[in-house]
């Protein structure tokens, strides 16, 4: 082991990744990064400073200038402290604590990761009565497809829904869609858009909602202002050709038929399949006297898994967990006709655990190494958890 | 220099790599929405309109639903046929005429839904007391005493439009500074003309129609009477 971690040193990659150096580097990215976008946010919104200086891997200063965004800083990060685990970490019992937190930290990272592409925040708007196995995104939109079919219940609607994420979608994109016996083909789309009906002569597109123009609009800063749109051609597998004009903020698919099949497409909002089938049984506001204002609201949902129905409530401060999923109470609305509908907040993290996990780890490498300084302040010589670089020089 | 250098090398093609471009992910899932038994089915799910369908209209309007046959009769009479002409405003959709209404107009922003119609009655229709106090009625807002009543009418807004027509503008979210901006709300227009009144109304939650307010001023003012 120790021959191997000898010849480690000797790799310049390795060496490199291990080097302080380039841990100071970062940190000081980090902390211009950081300034950078939290300055940003007023001017350009929460949603688009985290884009840019955070989830980005690198983004253009002036428009050329290229900087590296925050998460490429933290992958050198995170390499830079695997590479000190490798290669400079000494492994002794009196460095126990050190190499606790080492990891702690590196915990801290894996985390960071999951939450980062494993957590999705959406919600799911139900009326009394209502209940529904999706929940619907804030900001980001999908191309949905599906074959109509009448109803298998007067009530029910079920569909198998093929959906494309529209945030890469561009002009000449193309789409096989083998199981609909369909071709897709983007010929035009815009992120933020205005939609125009009117008109007498007959339109060049198909829009269920009689829309007939798209004019491109500059991205706002906050998001859910941003309503997207499009222009697609939709081939079936007996060569009828269709061009669909299809706008983020109506409502109505539009439908098309292909041979011997009806397909609807739509563009909305995008579709979270949740594993589970809620039902919102009854929705309870208290108000303050003499007020409209809300002083509290709860749900009484039921929640159907495998067949089986269990009733829950769910209140400001009492949220439904279920496996990776926690459901919070988040707003409500009461319609003219005195109709309530709750709408809940869906966050979906696989490792909501972990950030716990890793600070608990550190807490204890912290804990460890304060008593074993302790002890060897008393009895013997404190020498350095890290092989420094002159060892590492000379291998 | 030259190891730094060739350190790059291992890192910069990651790093393209890393920002290039992702194939646009096909996802495959079944969705299910099942519709509260007590209310009409075939509602589409991502309407955020739809809820407004199943609102009581004014009552006269409702009343169009009758299966009195002289009722009806009667009811369809009193619509006025007037010529008019307007605007669609930039963000909105304009839907077909349907029974009494001579247009619905939606908005299409599915975060601040609001529906607009409009609708030409003949005669005074009840005068604008009544049809304010129906108004408050049908937004849960408290009816005033009278006094309080002409007063809050007095202080409505009152326009022209490109056409010439006096309008007055009802805000109806004015009296309703101390509520959440989720609960109903509405602004009414009134044009009275000698043989008959038109009505704009639009509706939707309070933070929706303040937001739309403009929107709804630019329909008004293009509203226009084409004389035979």
């Amino acid at each position: 082991m120790k021959n191997l971690r000898a010849q480690l040193r000797k790799n310049k990659l390795l060496k490199f990744l291990a080097s302080v150096k380039l841990t100071v580097v970062c940190l000081v990215l980090l902390f211009i990064l950081t300034f950078w976008g939290t300055i940003a946010q007023g001017q350009h919104g929460l949603y688009l400073a985290q884009e840019r200086y955070f989830h980005a891997f690198f983004f253009l200063i002036f428009g050329f200038i290229p900087f590296p965004g925050a998460q490429a800083v933290l992958w050198v990060l995170f390499l830079n402290l695997v590479g000190a685990a490798v290669v400079r970490l000494v492994y002794k019992w009196r460095n126990a604590g050190v190499i606790i937190i080492h990891f702690g930290i590196l915990l801290f990272f894996v985390s960071a990761y999951v939450t980062l592409h494993a957590a999705q925040e959406s919600y799911l708007t139900l009326g009394e009565g209502q209940a529904a196995n999706v929940s619907t995104a804030y900001y980001d939109w999908e191309l949905s497809v599906w074959e109509s079919a009448p109803p298998d219940a007067p009530l029910k609607i079920l569909r198998q829904v093929t959906a494309f994420d529209a945030q890469h979608f561009r002009a000449q994109r193309t789409f096989e869609l083998p199981s609909l016996g369909l071709h897709l083909s983007v010929l035009e789309y815009h992120q933020n858009a205005n939609a125009y009906s009117g008109g007498t002569e007959p339109s060049a597109f198909l829009n269920a909602s009689g829309i007939r123009l798209l004019q491109p609009a500059d991205l706002d800063t906050a998001p859910e202002k941003n309503i997207p749109g499009g222009i697609f051609e939709a081939v079936a597998n007996d060569g009828s050709r269709f061009k669909i004009l299809l706008y983020g903020g109506d409502p109505q698919p539009t439908s098309f038929k292909g041979g011997a099949k009806t397909y609807s497409m739509i563009l909305r909002l995008k579709r979270y399949p949740l594993p589970f089938t809620l039902k919102l049984v009854d929705f309870m506001m208290e108000q303050h006297p003499g007020t409209n204002t809300a002083r509290s609201f709860k749900s009484r949902v039921a929640i159907e898994i495998n067949k089986a129905w269990r009733e829950k409530l769910i209140s400001m401060n009492n949220p439904l967990r279920y496996r990776d999923y926690t459901l919070y109470q988040s707003s409500y609305a009461i319609d003219k006709a005195g109709n309530e509908s709750s709408t809940l907040a869906v966050v979906k993290n696989a490792g909501r655990l972990l950030p716990y996990i890793a600070t608990c780890v550190t807490f204890s490498g912290l804990v460890i190494h304060f008593f074993v300084m302790a002890f060897i302040a008393k009895t013997g010589t404190v020498e350095s958890p890290y092989v420094d670089n002159g060892h590492m020089n000379n291998g | 220099m030259y190891r730094s250098l060739l350190c790059l090398v291992y890192v910069i093609p990651l790093l393209i790599y890393a920002g290039c471009e992702r194939p646009t992910s096909e996802r495959h899932y079944t969705e299910i929405f099942m519709e509260a038994p007590s209310k009409p089915s075939g509602l589409p799910m991502d309407d955020p309109h739809a809820f407004m369908r199943l609102m009581p209209e004014d009552e006269i309007h409702a009343n169009l639903n009758t299966t009195d046959a002289g009722l009806k009769e009667r009811l369809e009479a009193s619509v006025a046929k007037t010529p008019l002409s307007w605007n669609t405003p930039s963000g909105w959709l304009e839907r077909p005429a349907s029974g009494m209404r001579l247009a619905t107009f939606i908005n299409t922003d599915p975060q601040l839904p609001v529906e607009t119609t409009i609708v030409a009655l003949a005669g005074t229709s009840g005068g604008i007391e009544d049809n304010v106090v129906r108004w408050m009625g049908q937004i849960h807002l408290e009816v005033p005493d009278s006094r309080d009543l002409n007063d809050f009418i007095k202080k409505q807004e009152r326009f022209l439009t490109d056409s010439g027509l006096t309008v007055i503008l009802i805000d109806f979210s004015g009296r309703q500074k101390t509520m959440g901006t989720d609960v109903p709300s509405m602004i009414a227009a009134v044009i009275e003309r000698p043989d008959s009144q038109i009505f704009v109304k639009m509706n939707g939650s309070k933070q929706a129609v303040i937001q739309n307010r403009t929107a709804l001023k630019s329909l008004i003012r293009s509203l226009k009477v084409s004389t035979p």
